[in-house]
C-alpha cells in the first residue's frame, strides 16, 4: 500500500496536536516548547515520507498540481520555522501566531484533488528545482518575520501582552523580524534570477510579466519597501510588523492565488 | 539653525541632488513602478513608458543617494549591490533597444535564410538574423496520454564559420544557438504536403509545401486553402489521415510518414491523390510528391543576456555579504534597550 496519504494525514494529525499544545501552553503561560518542538519534527518526518513516497511514485518533485504545490509549501514553511525555533528559542511562542496560518493551508490541502498533474518537458531541468527551493526559504523566512510581527502586534492588547510577556521587547522582536525579512529579500532575488534563467529556455524569453512573475516582483517591491522604511525611518514595532504582514500577504498571493485567476505558463499548461 | 546651516555650507546643486537621491522619493518611485508592473503585465496602454519612467527615475534617485549618502561609502557591499542593480537597469535597457524576437515555420528539408514570420524587435537591432542559416532536418513530438505534450527532438544541419557541416538536435529547453540568436522549437507544428505545380501555360515547375494547421492541437479542422504560384483559383486543400494516429490511452509519437490522402476541392470537383499522384486542374497541374511536417520556431536575441545575470547574480551576494556582515556586527538582540512589552 502506498504510504503517501496516511503519512500526510498522520502528519497533518501531529502538526494539529503540535499547535493544539502551543496555542493552550501560551494561554496558560506555560509553553511546554520541547513537546511541541518534538510532535512537529514528527509531523514533519511523517509529511517527509508523504512527499518522498509521492516523489518516488511520479518520478518528478511536488510543484505541478495546487496539492503539491500546498503540500511542499506547508513542509517546508513548518521545517524552516522549526529549524530557526531550534536555533533561536525566542521564536517558539510566536508558533501560537504562525500554526494558524498553515491551518489554513492544511486544510485547503485536504480539499485538493491528490491526482497527478502532467509534467512539461521543460519542467526536467535542475534550475526548476533551485528557483522553487530558494523560493521556499524566502517564504520561510518572510513567514518567521510575520510570526514576530504578530507577537508584536498581539502585545496592543491586554491578553497579548499577558501571552507573550516573556519575550524579549517589541524593539528587539522587530529587530529580528527585520534580519527575517532581509534574509527574505536575499533569497527572493536570487529565486527571481533563477526563474528568470530557467524562463529563458522553457519558454524563449526570461521575463514576460506573466501574473506569477509580475506578483513576484510587486512583492520584491513591496520587501524592499519595507526594509527601507525599517532602516531609513525606523518606525514603530506595530508599523514595521504591518509592513512584513503585507510583504507576506503579497507573496501568499503570489505563491498560491495567482493560479487561480491565470493559465499563464507558471501554472504549468504550456 | 541646523537647516540655515546645511544653506550655507551645501551649494545648490548639491542639496538639489541630496533630494534628488533621497529614500522618499526612491519610495515614491517605487510605487510608481509597481503601477507600471501592473500596467505591463496587463498590456495596457503605453506599458513600456510606464515601466521605463519610473526605472529611469529610480535609476537617477539612486546614483544621487551613491553620491550623497555616507552610508554607502561606509558599507561597499551596500554600494555594490546598488550598483550592480543599476547595471541591471541600464542592461535591461540595452537589450530593450536591441532585442529581436520572432517566430518562423519550417518544413523538413527546408533551409531557413533568415526570413520570419512575426517580428518585433528593438530600434537598434541589426540585419544580422539574414546571414543566419540552418536546415530543419526532421523531428518528432512525444505524448502522453491524454494528449499531453511531452519531449520534441528536432535534428537541424547548418555550416559553421568554417563551412564545416554540423548536426545537432533540438528541442524544449535546448535551442539551437546561432551568431547569439537562439531558436526554440514551438508546440506548432503539422504536416506539410510537398507539391510540384506546372503552370498551364508553361514556366519552370515550382516545388514547395503547404502547411496544413497545427496538429494535433487543430485535429479536426486539418484543411488548408491556398493559391498555387500563377494561378488564381484557390485549391481547398484536406488531409485525410487513415489510421488513428492519437492514442488517448498510450504514449504515442507524432512523426512523418502516415497513411493518408489529401481531398483537393477546386473547379467544382474533388480530386484525392495520394504521394506520386498528379492531377491537372485549369491552371496547371499539381503532382504530390508526398507528406512532410512542418515545425513553428520562435527566435530571440539578446545580447545582454550573460551580463544581466551576472549583474543580478552580484546584486544578490552583494546584498547577502552587506547583511551578514551588518548582522554579524550587531547581534539582535543587543544595542537595543530591553523594554516592558
Amino acid at each position: 500500500m502506498n504510504a503517501e496519504l496516511p503519512a500526510l494525514w498522520s502528519a497533518l494529525a501531529t502538526y494539529t496536536l503540535a499547535g493544539s499544545l502551543a496555542f493552550a501552553g501560551v494561554a496558560s503561560g506555560r509553553l511546554p516548547e520541547r513537546w511541541v518542538m518534538r510532535l512537529l519534527v514528527l509531523g514533519l518526518a511523517l509529511h517527509a515520507v508523504s512527499i518522498g513516497a509521492r516523489w518516488e511514485r511520479l518520478g518528478h518533485g511536488p510543484f505541478l498540481t495546487m496539492y503539491e504545490i500546498l503540500s511542499s509549501n506547508v513542509w517546508s514553511l513548518l521545517a524552516i520555522f522549526v529549524l530557526a525555533a531550534w536555533r533561536l528559542p525566542v521564536l517558539r511562542p510566536a508558533l501560537a501566531i504562525v500554526l494558524p496560518l498553515l491551518f489554513v493551508m492544511m486544510l485547503w490541502l485536504a480539499l485538493q484533488d491528490p491526482r497527478a498533474g502532467h509534467l512539461p518537458p521543460t519542467y526536467a531541468t535542475a534550475l526548476l528545482y533551485v528557483h522553487v527551493g530558494l523560493g521556499k526559504v524566502f517564504l520561510g523566512a518572510v513567514l518567521i518575520a510575520v510570526g514576530l510581527g504578530g507577537v508584536v502586534l498581539a502585545r496592543l492588547t491586554r491578553r497579548g501582552a499577558a501571552w507573550f510577556a516573556a519575550l524579549p521587547g517589541d524593539r528587539q522582536l522587530d529587530e529580528l523580524a527585520y534580519r527575517f525579512l532581509a534574509l527574505a529579500l536575499v533569497f527572493e532575488t536570487l529565486m527571481l534570477v533563477a526563474g528568470a534563467v530557467w524562463a529563458q529556455d522553457a519558454w524563449g524569453r526570461y521575463w514576460a510579466w506573466d501574473p506569477l512573475e509580475t506578483w513576484a516582483f510587486l512583492t520584491w517591491l513591496m520587501l524592499v519597501v519595507a526594509l527601507h522604511v525599517r532602516s531609513t525611518f525606523r518606525p514603530a514595532p506595530p508599523v514595521s510588523a504591518a509592513l512584513a504582514i503585507a510583504v507576506f500577504v503579497l507573496a501568499f498571493l503570489t505563491f498560491f492565488g495567482v493560479p487561480f485567476v491565470t493559465t499563464a505558463p507558471h501554472q504549468g499548461a504550456i | 539653525m541646523r537647516i540655515a546651516r546645511t544653506h550655507l555650507e551645501t551649494p545648490a546643486w548639491g542639496e538639489a541632488v541630496a533630494r534628488l537621491g533621497s529614500t522618499r522619493l526612491a519610495l515614491a518611485l517605487i510605487g510608481l513602478l509597481a503601477l507600471g508592473a501592473v500596467a505591463a503585465s496587463r498590456d495596457a496602454g503605453p506599458a513600456g513608458w510606464l515601466l521605463a519612467t519610473p526605472l529611469a527615475l529610480l535609476a537617477l534617485n539612486l546614483a544621487c543617494a551613491v553620491a550623497t549618502h555616507a552610508s554607502f561609502r561606509a558599507q561597499p557591499a551596500l554600494l555594490a549591490f546598488h550598483l550592480a542593480l543599476l547595471a541591471v537597469v541600464a542592461l535591461a535597457a540595452a537589450g530593450r533597444l536591441t532585442y529581436l524576437k520572432g517566430t518562423l515555420e519550417l518544413s523538413d528539408g527546408e533551409e531557413f535564410a533568415g526570413a520570419l514570420n512575426q517580428r518585433e524587435q528593438g530600434p537598434l537591432h541589426g540585419d544580422a538574423i539574414e546571414g543566419v542559416a540552418f536546415t530543419q532536418l526532421g523531428f518528432t513530438v512525444h505524448y502522453q496520454p491524454g494528449m499531453k505534450r511531452a519531449q520534441t527532438h528536432a535534428r537541424i544541419a547548418w555550416r559553421d564559420a568554417r563551412g564545416t557541416l554540423r548536426e545537432a538536435e533540438v528541442g524544449d529547453d535546448t535551442p539551437l544557438r546561432l551568431a547569439g540568436y537562439r531558436f526554440y522549437t514551438t508546440p506548432n507544428k503539422g504536416f506539410a504536403p510537398e507539391f510540384v505545380w506546372q503552370g498551364a501555360r508553361g514556366g519552370a515547375p515550382v516545388r514547395g509545401t503547404v502547411h496544413m494547421p497545427s496538429f494535433p492541437a487543430q485535429l479536426a479542422s486539418q484543411q488548408q486553402e491556398w493559391t498555387p504560384p500563377g494561378a488564381s483559383q484557390a485549391l481547398t486543400t484536406r488531409l485525410e489521415l487513415e489510421a488513428q494516429l492519437v492514442d488517448l490511452e498510450r504514449p504515442w509519437v507524432l512523426r512523418a510518414p502516415v497513411a493518408h490522402a489529401l481531398a483537393i476541392d477546386a473547379d467544382a470537383q474533388r480530386v484525392v491523390l495520394r504521394p506520386g499522384e498528379s492531377h491537372a486542374f485549369a491552371e496547371g497541374t499539381l503532382h504530390y510528391v508526398g507528406l512532410r511536417m512542418w515545425m513553428g520556431y520562435s527566435v530571440f536575441y539578446d545580447w545582454t543576456l550573460p551580463w544581466l545575470l551576472a549583474a543580478a547574480v552580484l546584486a544578490a551576494l552583494a546584498l547577502g555579504a552587506h547583511y551578514l556582515g551588518k548582522f554579524r556586527r550587531e547581534p539582535w538582540h543587543g544595542g537595543v534597550a530591553a523594554e516592558a512589552a
